[in-house]
């Protein structure tokens, strides 16, 4: 009995003390990861709508399927774009697509946010190439050879967004 | 119901534990010489990531989220899953004496098993309800154990094949998974709708 | 020799981890496609390896045999949480690429296997050197096999341009197979370098 109780002290004490250090780590690295996050997101929403100096989200607006965010691009305090996060289906899991649009539904910029395709094939969707073509009012965009599913997936949920989506602008 | 199949196809299939997502390489690499080995191996680690898969799964959504303790998820999985281990063992040892030999010494190797970890926090991370994490550990596990058995059965051949002395083992191994993981990215092709 | 140092140098060639104990095979597949992605778990490793050696030897007298392992593993993966939210806060591309192999290295066996077979066991000093050469030999290993997985398939080293844009890179070495047949390669080569070497000393 005395063993028995010897034991499971000695691992209570070392998981105590493990919980309390690593406590202390996540109060003192948490907010410094949350504050990055907070940057990233903001240099994003920055080069979807390049002429916004302030965002704010969007929360009174009911996102539809699919969308996961959206945030309001602002200058001297209005409204000059939307940004949406929304998802594609892609070949080997979600695509996270932010785009940018104005007043006149043009879209003024577009950022392949998080995506899990394939390095060298799916993943050519980051490429400038390919994203350069949705900026402003595409009429047609081109598939990349070689990664059809990954690209019509972005071409066909970014089209889908600006035919569906309801923001206005006053 | 036809998303739980998807999850359990993925799982199996698709994203291999083995093959795609390199998890369990050691037992993959170690235990992989006989088809009956595999097959005690695979069912062994099958068993252990269901219970462990479904035991972190309710840990993490009903004790550290609830309680905000995110920091504690890995020191927390480990240890449920090396007692879970320990418990099995002993449980087995008592009264399925015959299946604990089967697992043979397998069984408290299973705890430093990437792929039960692993497990545990891709359901977390993949953000799964209690059915999905279910059906997901089942797949994960059939996944690995299928990997097992077609190594061991090539495995099996090559010992009586000619192979060069620095190749042996290990190196011969290590290039037949990557022609195996060749042919399963085939998979990756499947899709559902 | 002084002993600390025959304890630090065997893991750097003799008892290297990935190529000669053929521990810790996971993360030494999963994140060499790059050299910097491998020099970053392999340091992460060596952290890991380091502190809890550190830890361990000093306290081995004080946990008692019968759950030792338990007491490391929650040790260990304290130190991998720390590394995990340093890397998060600190160097946030290396974090999401490294991703679920971070908290992975908890149940790299050459974690647990160095403090089962030595730091429990060896004065702290001794545990320092062990700990820091087995870390040292697993990193170099992780970078040389990032370093010819990224050169062949993308061209690049540490994300330097080497081969010029005539190269169209091989899309093999970026996925799964590449890791698994470079690695079998690199092994085979190593047991060919040794052979050599204890050859001519006979």
């Amino acid at each position: 009995m005395n063993e028995t109780i010897r034991l499971t002290l000695t691992l209570t004490i070392i998981c105590i003390l493990s919980a309390v250090a690593l406590s202390f780590v996540y109060e003192n690295m948490n907010p410094i990861i949350e504050e990055n996050k907070a940057i990233r997101l903001k240099a994003a929403l920055k080069e979807v709508i390049p002429l916004a100096d302030n965002f704010e989200e969007a929360k009174e607006i009911s996102n539809p399927e699919g969308i996961i965010y959206i945030f309001k691009g602002l200058k001297d305090n209005r409204i000059i774009g939307y940004a949406i996060l929304s998802e594609a289906l892609g070949y080997g899991g979600d695509i996270k697509i932010l785009t940018g649009i104005n007043k006149d539904r043009e879209i003024t910029g577009i950022k392949i946010m998080e995506h899990l395709e394939t390095p060298g094939l799916g993943a050519r969707i980051e490429e400038e190439e390919f994203l350069d073509q949705f900026i402003g009012k595409p009429e047609k965009i081109d598939a990349i050879t070689g990664a059809t599913i990954s690209s019509t997936a972005v071409i066909d949920t970014v089209e889908e967004l600006i035919s569906s989506i309801n923001i206005e602008f006053n | 119901m036809s998303n739980l199949i998807t999850i359990f196809i993925a799982a199996a299939f698709i994203n291999n534990f083995v093959f795609y997502r390199f998890l369990g390489i050691c037992p993959f690499l170690g235990v992989s010489r006989h088809i009956k080995s595999a097959l005690s191996m695979g069912a062994a680690v099958t068993f252990v990531m269901v219970i462990s898969g479904v035991s972190t799964w309710l840990i993490q959504n009903h004790l550290l989220d609830r309680f905000g303790l995110p920091f504690l998820q890995y020191p927390a999985f480990i240890l449920v899953i090396a007692s879970l281990v320990q418990l099995i063992e002993m449980y087995l040892k008592r009264y399925h004496s015959d299946i604990y030999k089967t697992f043979g010494i397998y069984l408290p190797l299973i705890t430093t098993n990437c792929a039960i970890l692993g497990l545990a926090l891709l359901n977390s991370i993949l953000k799964y309800n209690f059915t999905e994490s279910f059906v997901y550990s089942i797949g994960a596990g059939s996944g690995f154990t299928l990997a097992l058995i077609i190594m061991a059965g090539i495995r099996e051949k090559l010992e009586i094949a000619p192979v060069p002395k620095p190749f042996r083992n290990i190196p011969i191994a290590l290039i037949i998974a990557g022609l195996l993981a060749l042919a399963f990215s085939g998979f990756t092709s499947l899709r559902f709708g | 020799m002084f002993q600390p140092t025959k304890d630090f140098l065997k893991g750097l060639w003799k008892q290297n981890p990935a190529f000669r104990l053929i521990l810790g095979m996971c993360p030494t597949l999963a994140v060499t496609n790059m050299a910097v992605n491998g020099l970053a778990m392999g340091l992460a490793t060596l952290f890991v390896l380091v502190a809890s050696g550190i830890i361990i030897s000093i306290i081995k007298g004080l946990i008692p045999s019968k759950v030792r392992i338990p007491c490391y593993i929650v040790i260990i993966a304290s130190f991998v949480t720390l590394a995990d939210y340093f890397l998060a806060a600190f160097y946030t591309d290396i974090h999401k690429v490294l991703g679920l192999y971070i908290p992975l290295i908890v149940v790299n066996c050459i974690i647990l296997g160095r403090m089962e077979a030595f730091a429990s066991k060896n004065p702290l000093l001794n545990s320092i050197a062990d700990a820091f050469g087995m870390g040292l030999g697993f990193t170099w290993a992780l970078v040389l096999l990032g370093s010819v997985r990224e050169l062949l398939g993308f061209g690049t080293l540490f994300g330097a341009t080497l081969l010029g844009s005539w190269y169209p890179g091989m899309l093999v070495m970026k996925l799964p197979t590449g890791a698994f047949i470079t690695l079998g390669l690199m092994i085979a080569l190593m047991n060919i370098i040794n052979e050599k070497v204890r050859s001519t000393a006979q």
